[in-house]
């Protein structure tokens, strides 16, 4: 479960670019200003166990933002996150993915880092492999795959995490139509187990064929909430 | 957590310390390397040409040991400084403990710090160093180096995030730290009233105390060792309280 009540993010865009040793000499004595970018207002939700939830809407509308604050990566500016069940703690596949790693290198670090202990994936390692269809390459450089190929065996680590809320950030966009098909058997897998899942997608078929609420923000606002086809189709128009 | 704590720094350590040496045909032996051409450098400049041991016994081992741990202070505090930013990836995606970043960039260094001290030791083997009782006291030593490294690590790391031009300025420090410091010269060619000032620097005594346990120089008075010790403390604590207070926002602002 997790209940947003009235979160608020304000990032502090500076008005000009003072990285260097020079800027900051000469620029000692002038105060920075800085311009409050609103990237959440006033956001209000809940969210029950077992929901299957899509969170569209343009680019910058604070989606990921958004699922930052759920995971705790982010703190909001104003307000409160209550959640209850284990969040997974990341919203993009293949964090901590090495180029210079092999796959098995890369299952271990992802896995520990998404917070797996190493005998869990000791035990579940074939079963990621085989997920990802890349038996050939266990032992390959990560570098020397293609981006389906990372993407595929992110997805597999990922879905091996143990938690009862997943969010879920663009994760399904580089995929092809069959492993597509695949990633949406085993979030429907997780949905009868009662687990409930984020999505944050343009995918608007995928909304309305999988999700059973949408959200559309627009601006750090809450548009529209509810039925995936209407709101789909309000984001539309 | 605790469990999974441990096992997220060593995975990270492991996977950098392969990282580190990949793709290079000598490997590990590159930071062997590091401290020994450091080391003859410096002999020949200022044991050879200029004499600044003035006759000292073992004076070779004197440098090479001072060499090899300030390559680890400097060292670890230089990466652990850019650490969180260079994981600044990781930081912004996914919720994890900071200071296992910090802590398993710090155990690289440490492990090859380790490594080195082994080749320090078994060299003082072979040329019949004469090693003292208070030898004992080295694991003491070294766990105090850690800690002072780690504290300015944790400072160093924090501020990098909102100041970049820590980058130049720690490198500065580090310059004149290596004069500070003595590592090239004894202490006896300073005169004997500014011995305080030159020990009252935690790194300088702990230098000056491990070499008394393999070389008969100076002893450092135990009063000395104790405000050292203070000091390191405090600067620990310090790091950790700051490091702990900064690092939520870190994700904001890499």
């Amino acid at each position: 479960m997790i209940k947003l009540d009235n979160i608020t993010k304000i990032f502090h865009i500076p008005h000009e670019k003072r990285d260097t040793l020079k800027d900051n000499v000469v620029d000692m004595f002038r105060r920075v200003s800085y311009e409050p970018l609103y990237a959440l207002q006033n956001i209000y939700f809940d969210i029950m166990p077992g929901e299957f939830i899509g969170i569209i809407g343009p680019n910058g509308c604070g989606k990921t933002t958004l699922l930052k604050i759920i995971a705790g990566i982010l703190i909001p500016s104003q307000g409160k996150v209550t959640t209850k069940g284990k969040i997974s703690p990341f919203l993009e596949l293949g964090v901590g993915f090495d180029p210079n790693l092999t796959a098995r290198e890369n299952v271990y670090q992802n896995g520990i880092i998404l917070g797996l202990s190493h005998k869990e994936i000791t035990k579940k390692f074939l079963q990621i492999i085989d997920f990802s269809e890349l038996e050939r390459f266990v032992d390959t450089r990560l570098k020397d795959f293609s981006s389906g190929m990372q993407v595929r065996l992110a997805f597999a680590v990922a879905i091996q995490v143990n938690a009862d809320i997943l969010l879920m950030d663009e994760v399904l966009a580089v995929g092809d139509a069959k492993f597509q098909n695949k990633c949406f058997k085993v979030f429907d897998d997780f949905k009868k187990q009662g687990k409930t899942i984020i999505l944050v997608t343009h995918d608007m078929g995928a909304v309305e064929k999988h999700c059973k609420r949408a959200i559309y923000l627009d601006n750090g606002r809450i548009k529209s909430d509810g039925d995936p086809k209407k709101v789909v189709e309000q984001y539309l128009n | 957590m605790n469990k999974h704590f441990f096992e997220l720094v060593r995975e990270l350590a492991i996977n950098e310390f392969k990282l580190k040496y990949k793709n290079s045909a000598l490997g590990y032996v590159w930071s062997l390397v590091k401290p020994l051409a450091l080391f003859l450098v410096l002999y020949l400049v200022f044991s050879v040409f200029l004499r600044i041991a003035g006759g000292m016994e073992y004076y070779q081992f004197y440098l090479l040991l001072g060499i090899i741990i300030w390559i680890f202070f400097a060292d670890t505090t230089m990466i652990c400084m850019h650490s969180i930013v260079a994981k600044g990836h990781l930081i912004k995606k996914v919720k994890i403990p900071k200071i296992a970043i910090i802590l398993s960039a710090s155990c690289v260094t440490f492990i090859t710090f380790i490594i080195d001290l082994a080749v320090f030791f078994i060299l003082g083997l072979i040329f019949h160093l004469p090693f003292q009782i208070n030898l004992i006291y080295l694991p003491l030593y070294i766990l105090e180096l850690y800690l002072l490294a780690l504290g300015i690590a944790f400072i160093l790391s924090t501020a990098y995030v909102w100041f970049r031009d820590l980058d130049h300025i720690w490198q500065i420090i580090l310059q004149i730290g290596f004069y500070i410091t003595p590592i090239i010269y004894p202490m006896s060619v300073l005169p004997a009233k500014y011995h305080f000032y030159v020990l009252i620097n935690p790194l300088a005594q702990i230098m000056q105390s491990m070499r008394s346990s393999a070389i008969q120089s100076d002893i450092v008075q135990a009063p000395m060792i104790w405000l050292n010790l203070l000091i390191v403390l405090w600067i620990f604590t310090i790091g950790i309280l700051i490091f702990n207070k900064k690092s939520k926002y870190f994700a904001e602002y890499i």
